[in-house]
């Protein structure tokens, strides 16, 4: 995003009860560590009773403002597909990575205002149609499950987003910080997802450069 | 407890001045309090405010100060005043409509001269976000004639609230903070400072009388104390002024709003060509500043949040100066004169007043036509109650038995502030007015007597009750009007979060005290017809609102059952829903007319009949509210995962496994009688 040089806008798109907040909150640690200033804004309030969950997370030199501009996401993290198209919409660039789980929650719809959800391959194809730079799918739930901890999808996503290299945020800058932000019992458990969604990432960006060779 | 162990429960409770912390704009407020040593703290629940109090609640055994909520607004301002009275330094801590109740002790302790730092800090929310309206707070301070400062950043809000005690004292009036919404609940790095140390022990000083009456010299005392104020605050330098002579545009933004400014002209690149005056100080405004901007400049942009309190005195300005700039802002429309402030709103605007200015950077047309075809297609996610909430059981229940009456057509809903809220909406769509808290009571009473020929029910929570529905509840009473009240006591302030309230079992300092039982005030107040029933127990509750909607006399039905968000911090329950897929019809009356999050629809593959529901486990809490929205008896509760939840708290049998027997015997009792009612109904 060229807005304003050395700052860096991550949108966290997700469906109440995914762990948004504690995603952003480890983004902004690792970043509030390397002595730049961070900021995170939420959706809150009748918000949480089912409804979208949304975070935005900036950090960088210098002041700035609480929110990220329309069109100026650097990057897109969703915890729901749905929700990270919702917000893509919203704030892509040509720069944007989306990064997102294929785990869809469907809303709860009166009946009367129901409209489809949308296929994951409907979804991939909009991601195409808004010239994002670069998207990525994952099951996050399914490789949560083989870690056999189901509340960890949040940290995978994250993981999946250092893998990405769509933020300057480094593997070893955001297990530190998750340090700093996660209770002592479950801190082993949220690094060994976050290297799960790294190294899903990296194999599979590792593939495709190697069927690009071929 | 010792500080050092605070430091280990949460970073905000540190004793480490110049620690730099992760931190919510509201912890930085209640820091501020802290740090100014603070010995009373209240308020009552509400978004954006609440995170004040609370993080203030969790301090005060660790500093060894007073912090509860309040029963309403006035009451944690009153209680405020008598510290202060008493030479304490106490802080309200409340959203914006809570400064409309609180307002009436406001404007009369305005006239007295108090002793102890009052601080109160009103939080707005901007956009209306998680409110029933929006509104400024700064025309209260100014109405009030009260000092209000405007933070931008956390660490302006931790130090303008330690400064507002010293303001209050020095000036003996109350001082207004004023945040919002986007400051509340920024999460930012924030600075600690150092925290007081309190030795002074508050005595009520009863050698003086804390009275304004009769009240023209106290009111005439308060204008001399608002007219110096500006010397006061000005010592401070709360006021940023980017001051650039040269240039003929300037902006003048109010508290947060400061950060939207500053933003837009560094995307514009004319952070260093443009004035910024970044006004903290909202009572008394600083008005020299406003003339030195008015001295250079053809056009001031004003920006604030809600109103349009900065560009009317920035327009009185410009009527007493020689010079005559045009001014732009909510007032002219060239802004939008309600919601947020945004930085696309100020780039549009600058870009079209500076000659010569980059625009601020976009997407291309095309793409941008893509994404709006895009937006419109994709489903809503609304807002909903949550799995295993018991307003849902509540409300199906109460459209059943209206229908049952064939009262549908007839029928007069009230509603009122909270959860139950939602009950405006999808699927239930019953409740068709809502004003202020509490007030369904005196509105559902006029509505009973001045159409008897519909049937009048009001819905109300056990904190709003509590909060300012009792008078209007006697009025009922008194008045003998025919309306049923409908009471979904969750036990909680659950809008915000499940907060304590009369209805707890607590008191309202966190220790194990008594509940008021609603059924007792309504008793006391002459109510003749009281039911009680349990949310979750559909057919119950069924059968009581048809008993209750027979009668033409004040009515009372209370659908009790906890909050599912305050249970979840202690889960006994470990059953979930399952739906027997070979008697899913797939009807969709759990989802069309019930809308559980965790009943979910799926395309049946194996015998190709189309849609049937199935439970998302994950979501499930085990509720069983839904067995009795299945006609079909398709949906059940897995009583084996219950038997195991027995089993693994059999070590505290003589407790927890027989209150989740106790809490559970009706789920497994069969529903078939009111399965047979509900086919008759759909």
């Amino acid at each position: 995003m060229v807005l304003q040089e050395k700052i860096t806008n991550i949108v966290i798109a997700g469906a109440g009860g995914q762990g948004n907040l504690f995603a952003s909150k480890v983004l902004a640690q690792a970043a509030m560590n390397k002595g730049l200033q961070v900021k995170i804004a939420e959706t809150y309030g009748v918000a949480m009773r089912g409804g979208s969950v949304h975070s935005q997370v900036r950090f960088g030199e210098g002041e700035f403002g609480p929110l990220i501009p329309t069109n100026g996401a650097d990057a897109i993290l969703g915890l729901e597909p749905l929700e990270a198209l919702r917000l893509a919409v919203d704030y892509v660039y040509p720069d944007t990575m989306i990064v997102t789980n294929t785990r869809a929650i469907a809303p709860v719809q009166g009946k009367a205002s129901a409209l489809p959800y949308p296929s994951l391959e409907t979804i991939a194809k909009h991601f195409q149609e808004i010239h994002a730079k670069d998207f990525f799918m994952l099951d996050a739930n399914a490789l949560a499950q083989d870690l056999n901890d189901p509340q960890s999808s949040n940290m995978i996503m994250v993981g999946a987003l250092i893998g990405s290299a769509a933020i300057p945020l480094s593997l070893d800058e955001i297990s530190t910080a998750v340090g700093v932000q996660s209770p002592a019992m479950v801190l082993q458990k949220n690094i060994v997802a976050l290297r799960k969604g790294f190294d899903f990432i990296q194999s599979r960006q590792q593939k495709e450069r190697s069927t690009e060779t071929c | 407890m010792s500080r050092e162990a605070a430091r280990q429960i949460k970073p905000i409770f540190s004793d480490a001045p110049g620690e730099r912390i992760l931190a919510m704009g509201n912890q930085a407020i209640a820091r501020g309090a802290i740090e100014a040593g603070v010995q009373l703290a209240s308020g009552y629940p509400g978004t954006p405010s609440t995170e004040i109090l609370e993080t203030l609640i969790a301090a005060s055994s660790i500093f060894g100060f007073q912090a509860f909520w309040g029963v309403n607004e006035k009451v944690a301002f009153d209680a405020a005043t008598g510290a202060s009275f008493s030479g304490a330094r106490s802080l309200v801590a409340v959203k914006h409509v809570g400064v409309n109740v609180l307002s009436d002790s406001l404007m009369q302790v305005n006239h007295i001269d108090i002793a102890g730092g009052l601080v109160l800090v009103a939080v707005d929310d901007v956009g209306g976000m998680s409110s029933n309206n929006e509104q400024d707070s700064r025309f209260y301070a100014a109405f009030a004639e009260i000092p209000c400062l405007e933070p931008a950043t956390l660490d302006e809000a931790r130090l303008m609230v330690k400064t507002a005690f010293d303001i209050s004292e020095n000036m003996g009036v109350p001082v207004m903070v004023r945040s919002v919404n986007r400051l509340s609940h920024l999460t930012a790095s924030m600075t600690l400072g150092e925290i007081a140390v309190v030795d002074k022990k508050p005595e009520f000083d009863s050698s003086r009388t804390w009275v304004g009456f009769p009240s023209l010299d106290p009111h005439r005392q308060l204008r001399e104390k608002i007219k110096h104020a500006g010397e006061i605050l000005n010592a401070y330098e709360f006021n940023q002024f980017d001051h650039h002579p040269e240039s003929s545009i300037a902006l003048i933004a109010g508290g947060f709003t400061v950060n939207y400014a500053v933003e837009a002209l560094k995307i514009l690149g004319q952070e260093n060509h443009v004035t910024l005056l970044g006004v903290r100080t909202s009572n008394p405004l600083p008005t020299e500043m406003f003339h030195k901007v008015i001295d250079h400049t053809e056009t001031i942009v004003v920006v604030e949040d809600v109103n349009w309190y900065l560009e009317s005195a920035v327009l009185a300005c410009v009527a007493q100066n020689a010079r005559n700039p045009k001014v732009i802002g909510r007032l002219s429309d060239d802004l939008p004169p309600v919601g947020e402030t945004t930085v696309e709103n100020l780039t549009r605007i600058l870009e079209k007043l500076i000659p010569d200015v980059m625009p601020r950077p976009g997407i291309d047309e095309k793409l941008a036509d893509t994404c709006n075809e895009i937006r419109v297609k994709l489903p809503r996610r609304g807002i909903n109650f949550c799995a295993g909430c018991p307003h849902r059981g509540s409300y199906y229940s109460l459209s059943k038995a209206i229908r049952s009456l064939d009262l549908e057509e007839k029928m007069a809903v009230i509603g009122d502030i909270g959860c139950y809220t939602l009950g405006i909406w999808e699927p239930f769509s019953l409740l068709k007015s809502m004003t202020s808290m509490g007030a369904s009571m005196g509105t559902a009473a006029a509505i009973s007597q001045l159409s008897p020929d519909q049937k009048t029910l009001a819905v109300i929570g056990d904190s709003t009750l509590f909060h300012a529905g009792q008078p209007g509840l006697l009025q009922i009473a008194l008045n003998q009007a025919p309306v049923t009240v409908v009471v979904t006591d969750n036990r909680v302030t659950a809008m915000t979060g499940a907060q304590a309230d009369a209805s707890t079992g607590l008191d309202l300092r966190g220790g194990i005290d008594h509940s008021v039982k609603i059924e007792d005030l309504a008793r006391a107040y002459g109510f003749k017809h009281i039911f009680v029933g349990d949310a979750y127990n559909i057919p119950q509750m069924f059968s009581l609102y048809r008993k209750a909607l027979a009668i033409d006399a004040p009515t009372m039905v209370i659908a009790r059952r906890e909050c599912a968000l305050a249970e979840q911090t202690a889960p006994l329950i470990q059953t979930k829903a399952k739906v027997r897929a070979n008697k899913c019809t797939g009807c969709m009356e759990c989802i069309d007319n019930f809308g559980c999050p965790a009943l979910q629809v799926r395309e049946s593959k194996s015998t190709g009949s189309g849609k049937k529901v199935f439970v998302d486990i994950n979501a499930c809490v085990g509720c069983g509210e839904c067995r009795y929205a299945c006609p079909d008896d398709a949906i059940t509760l897995d009583v084996s995962a219950l038997a195991k939840s027995i089993h693994e708290n059999r070590r505290h049998i003589f407790s927890a496994a027989f209150r989740t027997i106790a809490k559970n015997y009706w789920k497994i009792k069969p529903a078939w009688s009111f399965k047979k009612k509900l086919r008759t109904l759909l």
